[in-house]
């Protein structure tokens, strides 16, 4: 009898917790608009025009009747032209040094503005690599630490966005019978080669936003800005992908670019957002160690979205053995 | 200069006072029980005649003047004690120890020493009765003192199931939870479901919600004063309880009578009697299990009817392990084989350790003085191995990892309860505290054949310094009038930082008739520590930092107006009370970080210079004596806080806020062996952050859209291009939760003791509370998780 009672209290407690499915009761909301542009050096400027959608449709109309006026310091320049669907382009191409501002009417809607200025691209010195020199131990993994030295402008505050990409052969392939290497079309093309990065510098590590890119394992950047910078500075990053061993004649590129505030500001709410928002598939570690998620940063007035500029550098890396 | 002017004014006040009593005597003792010589806390001592008297303090030690060679009729009174009554003429000092016998029957008493109670300068103060827990039905099956609590105006309970206590807007780390002065960091079991404090081994339990007398600092929110059984000078009693969560043992007694008692209570966990059989059920070489226990000790040696020492001790831990030796029940030698090769090993535990050594002296017979001198210690350890083996079984690779945290108190403590007149009583003292903290330290080790490494990550141990002087002056005016004035200066002081905080305190309480009572405070509050909270709901692995240049010690301020009114002839009484509270200096996660996985200095996962502000209004009716006992219990309250990076800086609705809250205890002594127990909680639901709409991210930051590179490296963004909008912080209020606790003890009294069955259902009606909600399906379809539908608890307890 004590037994039946036993067993009859575990079941209890096991299996009458139970999952139901709820209803959440939100009233819907009148839509807003979304607008979305980054904006470089040398490029046409893009701007995407889309409205946001209640969470049951995800359907995200897109807006091909808005009026996009482009301005240069203050000066109207042109209205940017519908290209696709939802997407206006302008026929010159953005400079560096020059404010960038847009004005965007779309019928039953608040008139949205913005601004961005693109920066000056960041100085790079010199990128040396030293192939499998680091052992990540949380990964367990081989890693190549990168040095990268490059200026930083410490009259004013500045943000920036590491990347790495490889060059390889057009045409090769291993042989694995006879562990040899054979090129068959030297043409260099860019791959993107980067498995994984990590970093422990302090100009990284003062983002606090390492925990983010670890979980992921596949971030090939990092943002950062110049708060614990000086003048001349050298990061180390760790890189897996690129240059495995000497076998593999590929050149690892580094990119550096200069990003505005806002892009700095959006791109880090973003990952925020991606990592924590907590609308994957149930995972119990969620229900203690998950916070609230968090809004994207915007910069769009009457509207979501970011209009950002960003210039950008590159610099091959040397193989130090 | 305005606060050394306050200083000399009150200095000169209880001088005046002193001279005015000159040609009086002092009667002076301990108020204890008759059968177990426990100290009868706040019992009242009077005399009829000139109806003056006190309440004895928290060592049942009272003291007060009478005018010299007038008769007097001194009457001790306690509540479920038996009036005690001792008439002479006041010739001289006199010493007078009251040994009160119980009773359940003498409601006149207890309304008589209710109504002291009432005109007391005590203010937000939440008393329940030992017998009044044990009553109350439970999760678990056994008693819970924090549980109670959470039945009371302004106390709300976070988590289901949980122990932890939001008082009047505040975190579970803004409670400051003694054990006789003892401070504790981490007071539950089981993820919170159960506290750790054992009902056989407290004597009494009060908590302050507000009014927070000068003697007591280092938290915002919450005082919650236990203190511990001292064990029976004259007989051993014990009790032993079987239940099905946990079981515990209980005994008391002397070691020397009348000089020498002990006390000992030790409880432990049940469940990995369960867990263990089930988990290696489909495979014999795992195994999961889960244990907590508590271990109380305590032995008073009474020196003199003046000195006492007492050692006491607190040992309690949690422990989660798994295991897996790689072996099967297959018969597959294969498989075998193969399982062979892998062993993994993982363990987390957890608890609190104290030791204090307290000496008690009279001096005279008006300075009573008590010098404590502890240690404590909170620790979170975690660690986990893994092994691999070659087919000869030898180990090729070694993997470990290990994390500990915590902190770790070393305090002196000599406090004083001067006895200056009938109308007039000093509190004063002063205590050092050295905080050892452990933020958070990691340790990695791998061994293979290619490589042999062991690193070590994380924050470094901080070591502060705090030391604080108080003094608090309990005046009566007048029959009807009292107050309380104190302050209290805290010095804090850390590697780069130090902090003097100046805290002053009012209590004012008047009464009008005989059945009306008014009250009103005042109190500053000063918290040192922070505690990094992963969701606010007090886990173990949470993290206290202490406050820095950068990260400032948490203030709070809280004006509090209360009205009791004992309605006549029904033992009835209704209590409302209003209050404000304003919090500055909050911390809390920058939002969205997980700060477990982030191994960066704590420092950049925190929001600083958080405000709170809370308010609300409270209601309970409470009737104390009688077959029939119980209380109905109403709160209004709300409760925002303000970061500047959060929510855009505005004011958001705490996670916690729950305006709505209602509580109806009911108790039934059906006959003297049965007792019925039920209690009805109303809560509004708690608020979330829930996504309003969603919107779609263009990437198109290449150059005319033939850079692969950005597309390459932003793989991530284009795979979750996706953005949510949520409009604000805490936006949506769930549905109310509710339920109804039932609980019956069936006593019989046996040859040797008093056997006692419990028999209990939580949630009695099945009702699906939110525990918490996810998504499925890419975040389509939301699914509420329903924790606890129904649970029924028995146990079986013996007591002699």
């Amino acid at each position: 009898m004590k037994r039946l009672v036993l067993i009859l209290y575990v079941i209890i407690l096991l299996f009458y917790s139970c999952s139901t499915k709820f209803n959440l009761d939100i009233s819907e909301l009148h839509p807003q608009i979304v607008v979305t542009g980054f904006i470089t050096n040398d490029s046409l400027i893009y701007v995407s025009i889309s409205k946001t959608s209640s969470m049951d449709e995800n359907n995200f109309e897109k807006i091909n009747n808005a009026k996009i006026k482009l301005f240069e310091n203050n000066q109207f320049i042109e209205e940017l032209s519908l290209k696709d669907d939802g997407l206006y382009v302008s026929s010159d191409t953005a400079k560096i040094g020059i404010e960038y501002s847009i004005t965007i009417f779309v019928n039953g809607f608040d008139t949205l503005k913005s601004s961005t200025l693109i920066p000056t691209p960041p100085i790079l010195n010199e990128g040396i690599v030293f192939p499998n020199s680091y052992f990540d131990q949380q990964q367990s993994r081989y890693a190549s630490e990168v040095l990268i030295s490059f200026e930083d402008n410490i009259e004013t505050e500045n943000f920036y966005q590491i990347s790495f990409y490889g060059y390889e052969y057009k045409g090769s392939y291993w042989d694995w019978n006879t562990d040899t290497y054979t090129i068959t079309d030297s043409t260099r093309v860019n791959f993107h080669g980067v498995q994984y990065m990590n970093s422990e510098d302090p100009i990284i590590l003062n983002e606090g936003d390492m925990n983010f890119y670890r979980d992921k394992g596949n971030i090939r950047s990092f943002i950062f800005s110049d708060e614990l910078l000086i003048k001349n500075n050298t990061l180390s990053i760790f890189i897996g992908g690129i240059i495995e061993t000497d076998a593999f004649p590929n050149e690892g590129v580094c990119v550096l670019r200069s990003i505005n505030k806002d892009f700095y500001k959006f791109q880090k709410s973003w990952i925020r957002q991606l990592f924590n928002q907590g609308l994957g598939d149930f995972n119990p570690a969620n229900m203690f160690l998950s916070k609230n998620p968090n809004e994207l940063y915007s910069n769009i007035e009457n509207g979501l979205g970011i209009f950002a500029g960003y210039s950008e550098s590159q610099i091959i890396l040397t193989v130090v053995d | 200069m305005k606060i050394i002017k306050i200083q000399l004014l009150f200095i000169l006040f209880i001088i005046k006072v002193n001279i005015v009593f000159a040609q009086s005597i002092t009667i002076s003792g301990f108020v204890r029980d008759y059968k177990t010589g426990e100290n009868l806390i706040g019992a009242s001592v009077y005399d009829n005649i000139s109806q003056t008297g006190i309440s004895a303090n928290s060592y049942g030690f009272y003291s007060f003047k009478i005018k010299k060679g007038k008769n007097v009729k001194i009457i001790a009174s306690y509540i479920g004690y038996q009036e005690m009554r001792k008439s002479f003429i006041a010739k001289k000092d006199t010493i007078i120890n009251f040994t009160m016998i119980s009773s359940n029957e003498l409601e006149q008493v207890i309304v008589s020493a209710e109504r002291k109670e009432y005109k007391k300068p005590e203010l937000s103060a939440l008393k329940i009765s030992l017998k009044n827990i044990r009553q109350m039905p439970s999760l678990s099956g056994d008693p819970d003192v924090l549980k109670v609590f959470q039945l009371m105006p302004g106390v709300q309970t976070g988590q289901e199931g949980s122990s932890s206590l939001y008082v009047r807007g505040g975190t579970p780390d803004q409670n400051l939870y003694l054990i006789d002065d003892i401070s504790l960091y981490y007071v539950n079991h089981l993820g919170g479901f159960v506290s750790i404090f054992d009902d056989n081994a407290i004597n009494s339990v009060k908590l302050y919600k507000g009014g927070f007398p000068a003697h007591y600092g280092g938290r915002l929110s919450s005082v919650v004063d236990i203190r511990m059984k001292n064990g029976d000078f004259k007989k051993f009693h014990g009790e032993i309880k079987a239940g099905l969560i946990s079981s515990k043992v209980f005994v008391e007694g002397p070691l020397k009578q009348n000089k020498t008692s002990f006390m000992f209570s030790a409880r432990r966990s049940n469940i990995d009697l369960f867990t263990r059989p089930v988990s290696s059920f489909g495979d014999k070489g795992f195994s999961a299990a889960y244990t907590f226990f508590d271990i109380y000790g305590k032995i008073r040696y009474k020196i003199s009817d003046k000195n006492s020492i007492f050692f006491s001790t607190y040992i309690g831990r949690d422990r989660i392990s798994f295991k897996d030796k790689g072996d099967t029940n297959t018969s597959d030698p294969f498989e075998q084989l193969d399982k062979n090769r892998y062993e993994s090993y993982f363990y987390t535990k957890w608890g609190n350790q104290t030791t204090a050594i307290r000496w008690n002296h009279l001096f005279g017979n008006k300075l009573f003085s008590k010098l404590i001198i502890y240690g404590s210690n909170f620790y979170l350890n975690s660690k986990r191995e893994y092994l691999k083996k070659d087919s000869a079984l030898n180990i090729i690779e070694n993997v470990k990892g290990t994390y500990n945290s915590g902190i770790s108190d070393l305090t002196i403590k000599y406090d004083f309860d001067y006895y200056l007149s009938n109308s007039h009583k000093i509190k004063f003292g002063l205590n050092g505290i050295k905080h050892f903290f452990k933020p958070g330290i990691s340790n990695f080790y791998k061994k293979d054949n290619t490589i042999n490494s062991d690193t070590t990550f994380g924050n470094k141990n901080i070591q502060t310094q705090e030391a604080s002087v108080y003094i608090e002056d309990i005046i009566t005016l007048t029959k009807n009038i009292s107050f309380n004035i104190g302050l209290r200066e805290t010095y804090f002081n850390s590697n780069d930082f130090e902090d003097f905080s100046f805290q002053p305190r009012f209590i004012l309480s008047f009464s009008l008739f005989d059945n009306l009572f008014f009250k009103m405070g005042y109190s500053k509050m000063n918290q040192n520590l922070h505690l990094l909270s992963s969701n606010g709901t007090g886990m173990p692995s949470d993290i206290w930092l202490p406050a820095s240049e950068k990260i400032k010690p948490e203030k709070s301020e809280q004006f509090v107006f209360n009205s009791t009114y004992l309605l006549p002839h029904k033992n009835f009484q209704l209590t409302i009370e209003a209050y404000y509270k304003e919090m500055n200096d909050l911390i809390d996660f920058k939002e969205n970080t997980s700060y477990l996985k982030n191994n960066s200095d704590w420092i950049n996962f925190v929001e600083y210079g958080g405000i709170g502000r809370t308010f609300g209004a409270e209601f309970l009716i409470q009737k104390k004596t009688g077959k029939i006992t119980g209380w109905l219990s109403y709160t209004y309250s709300k409760n925002e806080r303000k970061f500047d990076n959060i929510n855009n800086g505005f004011y958001f609705l705490s996670t916690y806020d729950r305006p709505h809250n209602i509580a109806i205890v009911f108790n039934y002594e059906i006959n003297k062996n049965i007792t019925l127990s039920a209690n009805w909680v109303f809560m509004s639901g708690f608020v979330m952050t829930f996504p309003l709409s969603n919107y779609q991210i263009e990437l198109l930051e290449t150059k005319d859209f033939n850079n692969e590179l950005f597309n390459d490296y932003n793989d991530l963004y284009k795979k979750n291009n996706i953005a949510y909008y949520y409009g604000s912080k805490n936006n949506f209020r769930l549905p109310p939760y509710h339920r109804l606790d039932i609980n019956i003890l069936f006593k019989k009294q046996k040859k040797r003791g008093e056997r006692i069955w419990q028999v209990g259902l939580y949630n009695a009606y099945f009702k699906k509370n939110i525990f918490f909600l996810y998504y499925k399906n890419n975040g389509k379809d939301l699914y509420k998780f329903t924790m606890f539908p129904m649970i029924p608890s028995v146990s079986y307890s013996f007591r002699f």
